[in-house]
């Protein structure tokens, strides 16, 4: 329960910095707590049921969660090269 | 050992993508045999449908087809930096192997990677088109469906947790104590997957996309995210019990409105479209969560769907992702072959029959009265209608522009495209009872 | 023979496409054959054997609870065919002259437009369930919108059609949710009033309730009259065509065809009599206050739909047909007469303007006065013959919105004089040029005058059209030269005709009493615009703001879903 607790805890977290904060890469960081919140469940899972299966998602989250980090960064790097506030609020000629 | 022949056409489709990397600096100068290759990849990536199940055919025939018609436009799509035309090609192999591995995944592991993989490559490939606007609208769209992903494997989490597998979820096979983590984990995950189906709350950044995207990119991002979505969620919704259902229809009516208000207020025929996109996703959700009626109205509504913006986005193709007023419609340059092509995408969106969007509508608002009632049916009926006041705005425009020389030079290359799309929806036009029952078949 | 009926609706579609590319001397000859093939497979099938044909594939739509594509060629779908056939020739010949000011590739467009008309109004009338009746219902209402915003760069014309669509989106809906909510296998228009496909929550009130709604739609019936007068921005021969004669008549065929579920459904009865009767008597109040002469003609087509309603409503359907055969040709031989005096005076509509015009227009005034003597009922006419059935029927079946309709027809007379006198009487108010009409706009004038004239007497006194549409059209009493009800309501419009002229040209250009046709339509559509753009002013482009509805959503959503 503990564990629940903790991993929810950490969704939590993570969504609150991607809500609260401005910076493009750490918008990504708080995206990755929360991937590994998710990560967290699937370990007690394991545990909990006796399968193996949780810890080789786990693992392949990871990955994915890695490939993830190098699209966005790459991506955030090309929108706010040449800008001089990295803010992700501030490209907003998109709308209506 | 037989293998499943999605998973041969992904193989396929893979090793397509790595051939055109390597050969990158080749292929750089020569766009004719980089779509050749793209085209080979694809044609032989649909071979295998011939011996699968209904539902692998389905999802390899749209989205293979989607492919198709965008790998024929990609050869002269307007990139920020040309040379990478080839990446360009690859990601939409890529893109397609992901979606059709999130379509007909055995297991829910399986289905979040393919749709990771179809997301981060439509990111990309949004990202790559020329000017300011795709790479905003590409990174809104990324980090959107990041939240999102981490939201869906928190629910894939706790669908193991309450299981202890990763099969598709039936909440008769669970504990009593676990029902309600099943039900939430069933509940993220399937609002991860309907980040792809582009529903209200989680409609923003495929707006941007849809919007400022260069028009064959997002043409197909848009279509085969929505089969594969719609798949993926059919198969889920299936052993999940009565909440996310009801919760599909309130989103599905949800958006519809959204969608229908937010385009009658443009005055850009790409938002328009976009917002228009969204309340297709509604009808979409609405159907979905109408039972077996209205998984296989669903299934036959994304079918019909992603053919029309392809052949919408196709007749836009060539002018770049820049904006296009309704002002502006008449002093466009258009051939007979664009305006004709825009005009019967139009139509079939709008719901005029004969055109196959009009069937669609029914199917769902029939699977609605049955499943929902009186509220849901009506609210999609006058949603529908509705959008005869946005789609057939410019229609006058577009007839009278029609012009018999072709509408210059430069813009005559989506005309293959154009056709493709084209003979597909005035093929599903005339027999509609043949693609009805095959999405029956498909999703049971 | 009875075949081939079936196939009627194909008949302009080579016209289509031959136009399309270009073939003929002048743009659009090439379409003319269809028509006129038309009529005379209509006619021919009506003096043949009347043998009922239909054609039906079952399972074309397997999702629907009758998806069958179902055509039925039959006594009352010919008689439409044959009104159509008829008045489209007219209008094809007379536009070859009246749109010939226009660049070529816009005639060609105007022509191809017109042939896509006919074929869906054709599918319309010849479909034999509700699936197939909305191909041509929605047809009919794009090509209306694609022709009344045909001149792009005059303002406003855009707006009408939109008008247009909206309204037609209404009935559309009410259609839409009438094909799903009918019993599995119930979709054929005939059979909707048995036990088995009323069995629908709300029973044959709501199905026929559906049905009426799409009807006033359609015919501009009620509040929802009030896309037919901003329809006028068309080109004349359109709103001759279709906003008077044909598609605004789909919705009283509707009624027609399905007389039988309104049979089943009293109450629903009376409401389509009370509505076509208020509609009656608002458009030709409504007409008396124009300034335009088109649009006071439009608000005759509505008023006039107003007594096919009340036809229908009082159990009368024959009635009804009868009505709107006759008033096909009577109003569109008005439109048209309108349109050589309009177009001699290079597009001059305002009733300021115009005047005194007899001499200078001597087939156009006499046209006018013959439709306008028919419209009024003068005794021995169509319009008085049809009228007099409707008149009788409602005698019996309400006294009360029977005599309401009588004082209708002073009504006709009046706002039908203040034109005719206003433009063709009178002193000329500017010394402006005049162009001759070319011939081709008087000829089509002739047929539609004789039919203005005779077409009462396809049913007096030999009973030849209720012979002719036998049960399709519900029982037919048989109709008198002129009852005694019919005779003075008869008098009683030519009095009021009389009376206009009477008092003179002056009073036909009164300033309008209130200016807006229909300004609670505007205020809707600003109400519904404004919030589309406040729903769209949501979308403020800020990543922070969507990351926050998105996470929001989220949680809202699974709360909502584990709650219940």
């Amino acid at each position: 329960m503990l564990v629940l607790g903790t991993s929810a805890a950490l969704l939590a977290l993570g969504s609150g910095g991607v809500l609260l904060r401005r910076n493009p890469v750490a918008m990504l960081m708080s995206v990755e707590l929360m991937l590994n919140a998710g990560n967290l469940l699937f370990v007690l899972a394991a545990r909990v049921r006796g399968v193996v299966d949780g810890q080789a998602a786990a693992l392949i989250v990871l990955v994915v969660a890695a490939a993830e980090a190098v699209v966005g960064l790459g991506l955030a790097l090309a929108l706010f090269r040449d800008r001089s506030r990295v803010d992700v609020d501030d490209p907003a000629e998109v709308r209506g | 050992m037989s293998v499943p022949p999605a998973l041969l056409s992904v193989a396929i489709l893979v090793v397509g993508a790595m051939v055109i990397l390597t050969l990158t600096s080749r292929l750089t100068r020569d766009s004719t045999a980089l779509g050749t290759i793209g085209m080979l990849t694809l044609v032989v990536a649909a071979l295998p449908s011939v011996a699968g199940d209904p539902l692998s055919q389905i999802a390899l025939f749209s989205i293979l087809g989607a492919a198709a018609i965008a790998m024929l436009l990609v050869p002269s799509a307007e990139l920020h930096v040309t040379t990478q035309r080839p990446e360009v090609a690859a990601l939409v192999l890529l893109g397609s192997a992901g979606a059709v591995v999130l379509a007909t995944a055995g297991d829910l592991l399986s289905a979040a990677l393919g749709l990771e993989t179809l997301s981060l490559s439509a990111a990309v490939l949004i990202g790559l088109g020329r000017g300011e606007r795709p790479l905003e609208a590409a990174f809104k769209y990324f980090v959107l469906s990041a939240i999102t992903f981490a939201a869906l494997i928190y629910g894939l989490g706790l669908i193991f947790l309450a299981t202890g597998s990763f099969a598709w979820p039936s909440l008769a096979q669970v504990e009593a104590a676990y029902h309600w983590v099943l039900l939430a984990g069933v509940m993220l995950f399937g609002l991860g997957v309907s980040y792809e189906l582009a529903v209200v709350p989680l409609h923003w950044g495929a707006l941007d996309v849809y919007t400022a995207g260069a028009p064959a990119l997002a043409g197909y991002v848009m279509a085969a995210s929505k089969v594969a979505a719609v798949l993926a969620l059919g198969r889920l919704v299936v052993g999940a019990g009565a909440p996310p259902p009801a919760v599909l229809i309130g989103i599905g009516l949800l958006s519809i409105v959204w969608g229908t208000l937010g385009a009658l207020a443009q005055r850009e025929l790409r938002r328009m479209l976009a917002y228009s996109a969204v309340a297709n996703a509604g009808f979409l959700a609405l159907a979905l969560g109408c039972g077996a009626e209205g998984r296989a109205a669903a299934v036959f509504y994304v079918e019909i769907y992603a053919l029309t913006a392809l052949l919408v986005f196709a007749a836009l193709a060539g002018r770049g992702p820049g904006p296009l007023g309704l002002a502006d419609v008449p002093s466009e340059e258009w051939g007979a072959t664009r305006a004709l092509g825009l005009a019967l995408g139009l139509l079939s969106l709008a719901g005029i029959p004969p055109a196959p969007g009009f069937w669609a509508k029914l199917a769902v608002l029939a699977a609605a009265w049955h499943a929902a009632g009186w509220g849901p049916t009506v609210v999609a009926a006058v949603g529908g209608v509705a959008g005869v006041l946005y789609y057939l705005r410019p229609l006058p425009d577009v007839f009278a522009a029609v012009r018999a020389d072709g509408g210059g030079p430069g813009l005559r290359f989506p005309a293959p495209a154009v056709l493709l799309a084209g003979a597909a929806v005035v093929f599903l036009g005339l027999v509609p009872g043949l693609a009805y029952a095959i999405a029956r078949l498909a999703i049971g | 023979m009875s075949g081939v009926l079936l196939w009627a609706w194909a008949l302009t579609l080579p016209g289509l496409v031959l136009t399309g590319l270009g073939v003929g001397r002048r743009p659009g000859s090439a379409s003319l054959a269809g028509p006129g093939v038309l009529l005379v497979v209509a006619v021919t099938w009506l003096l043949g054997s009347r043998t009922a044909a239909e054609l039906r594939q079952v399972d074309w739509l397997p999702f629907l609870p009758d998806g069958a594509f179902h055509l039925r060629g039959d006594a009352l779908a010919a008689v439409m065919l044959a009104v159509l056939g008829f008045v489209s020739l007219c209008v094809y010949v007379y536009s070859l002259a009246y749109m010939a000011d226009e660049p070529p590739a816009g005639q060609r467009r105007f022509f191809m437009y017109l042939d896509f008309f006919v074929a869906s109004m054709a599918i319309l009338v010849l479909a034999g369930n509700l699936a197939v009746l909305l191909i041509g219902w929605a047809g009919v209402g794009l090509a209306s919108f694609l022709l009344i915003s045909f001149w792009l760069d005059r303002p406003g014309t855009l707006g009408a059609g939109l008008q247009a669509l909206a309204a037609n989106a209404v009935g559309d809906a009410a259609l839409l949710v009438a094909i799903v909510l009918v019993p599995a296998g119930c979709g054929d228009l005939l059979t909707l009033q048995t036990p088995a496909c009323l069995a629908v929550p709300g029973g044959a009130r709501l199905t026929a309730s559906l049905l009426l709604v799409a009807a006033a739609a359609k015919s501009a019936q009620g509040p929802l009259y009030f896309w037919l007068p901003s329809a006028m921005a068309g080109p004349t021969p359109i709103s001759a065509l279709i906003h008077a004669a044909t598609m605004v008549a789909a919705g009283v065929y509707l009624l027609v065809r399905t007389n039988a579920l309104l049979a089943a459904a009293p109450p629903v009865a009376v409401a389509t009599a009370a509505l076509g009767v208020a509609t009656a008597l608002g458009g030709g109040l409504a007409s008396l206050q124009q300034a335009n002469f088109k649009r006071g003609l439009a608000y005759s087509t509505v008023s006039q739909l107003g007594y096919m309603f009340a036809g229908v409503g009082f159990g009368a359907p024959f009635a009804a047909i009868f009505h709107l055969v006759t008033h096909a040709s009577f109003k569109a031989l008005l439109f048209l007469s309108a349109g050589v005096v309009i177009h001699a005076r290079d597009g001059e509509e305002e009733l300021a303007a115009l005047g005194g015009l007899r001499r200078a227009l001597p087939g156009a005034y006499a046209a006018f006065l013959v439709g306008s003597l028919a419209l009024v009922g003068l005794p021995g006419l169509s319009g008085a013959l049809s009228k007099d059935a409707i008149l009788d029927a409602g005698e019996q079946a309400n006294l009360l919105l029977a005599v309401c309709l009588f004082g209708g027809t002073f009504l006709t007379g009046l706002y039908i004089g203040r034109l005719f006198f206003g433009v063709f009487h009178g002193p000329r108010p500017d010394e402006q040029p005049i162009h001759h009409p070319s011939p081709l706009l008087l000829w089509p004038l002739v047929p539609l005058a004789v039919g203005a004239v005779v077409a009462g007497y396809l049913e007096w006194p030999a009973g030849l059209l209720s012979s002719a549409l036998g049960e399709t059209a519900g029982h037919a009493e048989p109709v008198r030269f002129a009852s005694p009800f019919g005779f003075f309501a008869g008098l009683l419009g030519v009095f009021g005709f009389a009376l206009s002229g009477w008092r003179g040209r002056e009073q036909a250009a009164e300033p309008v009493r209130v200016g807006t046709d229909a300004g609670w339509v505007g205020a809707v559509a600003r109400r519904g615009y404004g919030l589309a753009d406040r729903l769209a002013a949501i979308h403020s482009g800020r990543l922070g703001r969507y990351a926050l509805a998105s996470v929001f959503g989220i949680a809202i959503i699974l709360l909502i879903g584990l709650r219940a």
